[in-house]
């Protein structure tokens, strides 16, 4: 569905993405993992035409993606970052419902159509109690599911989150996820940069490992994660054992201090 | 919703009526019918263009200030805030200094494009960022009062006082032409406005969210920038620099009717209109010949809100 | 011949004055100046103000403005007697000057053509020339009871708007000179029935009470906006609108009082249309 050719993205001085080549199949669950700084929320950007590579080609279905106009883009790909920083007090509705404004365009108004799709979804995240309550009042995990109902609403093949559970408590982390992959089995695709490595072990179908703007690893949990790469890419030593539940790798940190005892 | 919309219709009635009535002469409604020559002049050629300026200027402050904010994400953002009402200060200060009173007021329109043409070009070239905006403006702002003050202390005696009015607000002496021009031309872009609302709202929840939304944030900042800039200089150029109806105003509404921006940019719109007539009413009865510049009362209105919400300490629920 | 030694005693101590040397007088504002040419005294003045008639500077010293006079240049004039007025200079530089041992004179606040008569005789006295002053004021009340006899027979008197100043409106109101000239050019100020000076006046009251004539003192673009506004006065709409000299308002002498009614009478019945 994605293809990637050789990105080369520099916010002015030095290369943040350095000559990035890949492929998303449809239906994928990619998990794009990294420590800080290497390059995942600017990979992402680049993915949402957030910002511009000064080399390279992005396909999508086959099509340059800068060829494509950004409303109709906005109805293939939906991008959600990692903080929304400042909002006016709108409904939970009324927040939701502005997913839709690629359907509804400029001066639309929400047509029936628009509508139920708008109560499908808050029904589907069980935010529909939540409708006339400010947005801001909500907790962090009832927020989450606000966000991620307004891309949902914009009915894209493609959803991209920067981080979507990093700030929530290990609960909340796991519904969130739960919901997102529900979301990614009902075949809508799926790139999501996660922060914590056994989340992406467990939910994401394929792993894409970056170091310092370049790829070093592609593939499948149990090829990405090996105590190896993540030694060399973070820079700090793991124990990788196999989840007994699920069978996935699990990364045990190891902090210095008690090495040395 | 219906009663508030009918209430702000009513407000805005009264205070039309209330601007047409007050004066030297109160005119009742039975008075109406039994108008002599000299009370249809008062009527025809003083109150009501007065209160037609009053309404365009409220109305053209009020719906720029709120998109203002949504653009800049920033509930503190106003045409003040962005120079823009600077740069028309001093076109104004020129006009005055110069000598040509009958060009001020394309002066003032003339300083308000030039200082958002300044802002536009900073952020264009340099990618600013919003928080980054706002200071640039708050720059603007203070180089151009520095100007200004520096034209006010080398001019002339005779021209100073009609520069302060003109500087603190005040809609008594305004070209008719201008007044026919400015009601067209506010009234077609702030219908843009409204027409835009849903873009407005999409961008006040993050620059990158509304890339995702699909739309085109350059454009749709520059376009709103502009024609912010059009109606605030047409306000300026009839009415001088009225401070706080573009910040007070759209925080009001949205308490009541939600940040919806189509809903509220129309009821700031009327709201804001209402409003500015009200207090030029005031300003011009209260002391009774001698007229306060408006600007006066709307500053002290504006204090006394913020202040009010300060002490409430509530200040993030009236975003 | 003791007759005739007699006789030349005292036409040498009669005409010592004039061989003696010339008065030298500083004058701290033009309407000292503007009388004190009346009195024929121009010759006298050695030091005025910027903002005096070019005609006038010619081969004198500039001592400063009205609200800054320079103490050091007119002492180093040595006048015999600085001259100011109450309206226009601040007391504490005359309060030097005469420290400084310099002889001074302060005219009257200036508000009725009495005032003026009264200052002007003032000036007369204290130069040695009180007699010409007190002519010149016959001459004046003569030319004013010309006028009057002249208007009298007019039996509608114009409505009279003057105009001070735009921004705020400003106005006379009874007890000024200008009010008064405006009587005897055979006016009616519509605000003439206020017990005040000076003061303003909205734009409502002046269509209200529909003046004729409208009189103004400077040129501001600004006032077509105000004509904007009185479009339905009678002023206005026959395009009766003057203007005169603003100096005749702050420098006021018998003579330019006099004048400035004939003129006004000239605008009032005679003249045909003015913008």
């Amino acid at each position: 569905m994605f293809k990637i050719e050789g990105i080369n993205f520099s916010y002015g001085k030095d290369d943040v993405l350095k000559d990035i080549s890949f492929e998303i199949q449809k239906g994928e669950f990619l998990g794009i993992i990294g420590p800080n700084g290497s390059g995942k929320t600017t990979l992402l950007k680049v993915l949402a035409r957030i910002l511009k590579p000064y080399r390279g080609k992005i396909l999508l279905e086959n099509e340059e993606i800068y060829e494509i106009p950004l409303s109709e883009y906005a109805k293939k790909v939906a991008y959600l970052p990692s903080m929304i920083e400042f909002s006016f007090s709108y409904t939970v509705e009324e927040f939701v419902s502005l997913g839709r404004f690629p359907y509804t365009g400029r001066y639309g108004q929400l047509k029936k159509s628009d509508r139920d799709i708008v109560e499908n979804v808050l029904e589907q995240f069980e935010i529909g109690q939540y409708r006339k309550r400010k947005v801001w009042e909500l907790s962090d995990g009832e927020k989450q599911r606000v966000f991620i109902a307004q891309v949902i609403t914009q009915q894209a093949s493609v959803i991209i989150l920067d981080e979507p559970v990093s700030h929530l408590d290990i609960g909340h982390s796991f519904k969130i996820m739960d919901i997102i992959k529900e979301i990614n089995r009902s075949g809508i695709t799926v790139i999501s940069v996660l922060h914590e490595l056994n989340l992406a072990s467990e939910y994401c179908t394929k792993l894409l490992l970056l170091n310092k703007g370049s790829i070093f690893s592609e593939g499948t949990a149990e090829e990405v994660i090996t105590y190896q790469n993540i030694e060399k890419v973070y820079q700090t030593k793991v124990l990788v054992y196999k989840n007994p539940h699920t069978g996935k790798p699990y990364v045990f940190g190891i902090p210095a201090i008690l090495l040395t005892r | 919703m219906k009663t508030k919309y009918t209430a702000v219709f009513l407000f805005l009635v009264l205070s039309v009526i209330a601007g047409l009535s007050l004066g030297t002469e109160f005119y009742t409604l039975p008075r109406l019918f039994s108008l002599s020559p000299t009370d249809k002049s008062i009527l025809l050629n003083i109150r009501a263009p007065r209160v037609l300026a009053a309404f365009i200027i409220g109305a053209g402050l009020s719906i720029t200030g709120a998109v203002l904010q949504a653009i800049l994400r920033n509930p503190l953002a106003e045409s003040y805030t962005l120079g823009i009402s600077g740069g028309a200060s001093l076109g104004i200060a020129m006009g005055v200094i110069i000598g040509k009173t009958a060009l001020i007021p394309s002066f003032a329109f003339i300083g308000a494009l030039l200082s958002i043409f300044i802002v536009l070009l900073a952020s264009i070239k340099k990618r600013f960022s919003n928080p980054t905006v706002i200071l640039l403006g708050v720059a603007l702002n203070f180089l151009f009062s520095s100007l200004v003050l520096f034209i006010m202390a080398v001019a002339k005696n005779e021209q100073f006082q009609s520069t302060m009015f003109r500087l603190i607000g005040d809609i008594s002496y305004f070209p008719y032409q201008i007044l026919y021009t400015g009601i067209i031309v506010i009234t077609i872009l702030s219908i843009f406005l409204i027409l835009s609302g849903k873009v407005y709202d999409v961008i006040s929840i993050g620059d990158e969210k509304a890339v995702s939304i699909g739309i085109n944030i350059e454009t749709e900042k520059k376009l709103a920038l502009f024609i912010c800039c059009i109606i605030v200089g047409l306000c300026v150029s009839l009415g001088g620099i009225i401070g706080f109806v573009g910040l007070v105003i759209p925080h009001i509404t949205r308490f009541f009717f939600g940040p919806s921006h189509r809903r509220a940019l129309t009821v700031n719109f009327i709201t804001g209109g209402g409003f500015l007539i009200l207090t030029d009413t005031l300003a011009r009865t209260i002391i009774r010949p001698l007229e306060i510049p408006v600007g006066v009362i709307t500053g002290f209105c504006g204090g006394l809100f913020f202040l009010a919400i300060l002490l409430k300490g509530r200040y993030t629920e009236m975003w | 011949m003791k007759k005739i030694l007699c006789f030349l005693v005292l036409f040498l101590f009669t005409s010592l004055p004039a061989v003696a040397e010339p008065l030298k007088i500083v004058s701290l504002g033009p309407y000292i100046t503007e009388n004190l040419c009346l009195l024929g005294l121009e010759k006298n003045i050695v030091g005025l103000t910027i903002y005096d008639r070019e005609e006038i500077k010619k081969g004198k010293e500039i001592i400063g403005t009205l609200l800054e006079p320079n103490i050091e240049k007119i002492v180093s004039l040595k006048p015999d007697i600085v001259i100011g007025s109450k309206e226009g200079n601040r007391q504490e530089h005359i309060e030097k000057l005469k420290k400084l041992g310099i002889k001074t004179l302060v005219l009257d606040q200036l508000f009725t053509f009495e005032d003026i008569c009264k200052n002007f005789i003032t000036l007369g006295e204290t130069l040695n020339c009180k007699d010409r002053a007190e002519e010149i004021i016959k001459e004046v009340n003569k030319r004013l009871k010309n006028i009057e006899n002249i208007t009298a027979k007019e039996k509608k008197k114009k409505k009279i708007f003057f105009i001070l100043g735009f921004k705020p409106l400003f106005t006379t109101g009874k007890n000024t000179y200008i009010n008064k000239a405006i009587q005897y050019a055979g006016g009616v100020n519509i605000f003439g029935d206020i017990n005040k000076k000076w003061f303003s006046v909205s734009v409502e009251d002046v269509i209200k009470k529909n003046p004729e004539i409208i009189i103004f003192l400077t040129m501001e673009e600004e006032q077509i906006l105000l004509w904007e506004r009185l479009k339905d006065t009678d002023a206005v709409k026959n395009k009766k609108i003057f203007s005169i000299e603003p100096t005749v308002i702050g420098s006021p002498t018998p003579q330019s009082f006099v004048q400035t009614v004939e003129n006004l009478y000239k605008m009032f019945y005679l003249k045909g249309n003015e913008n």
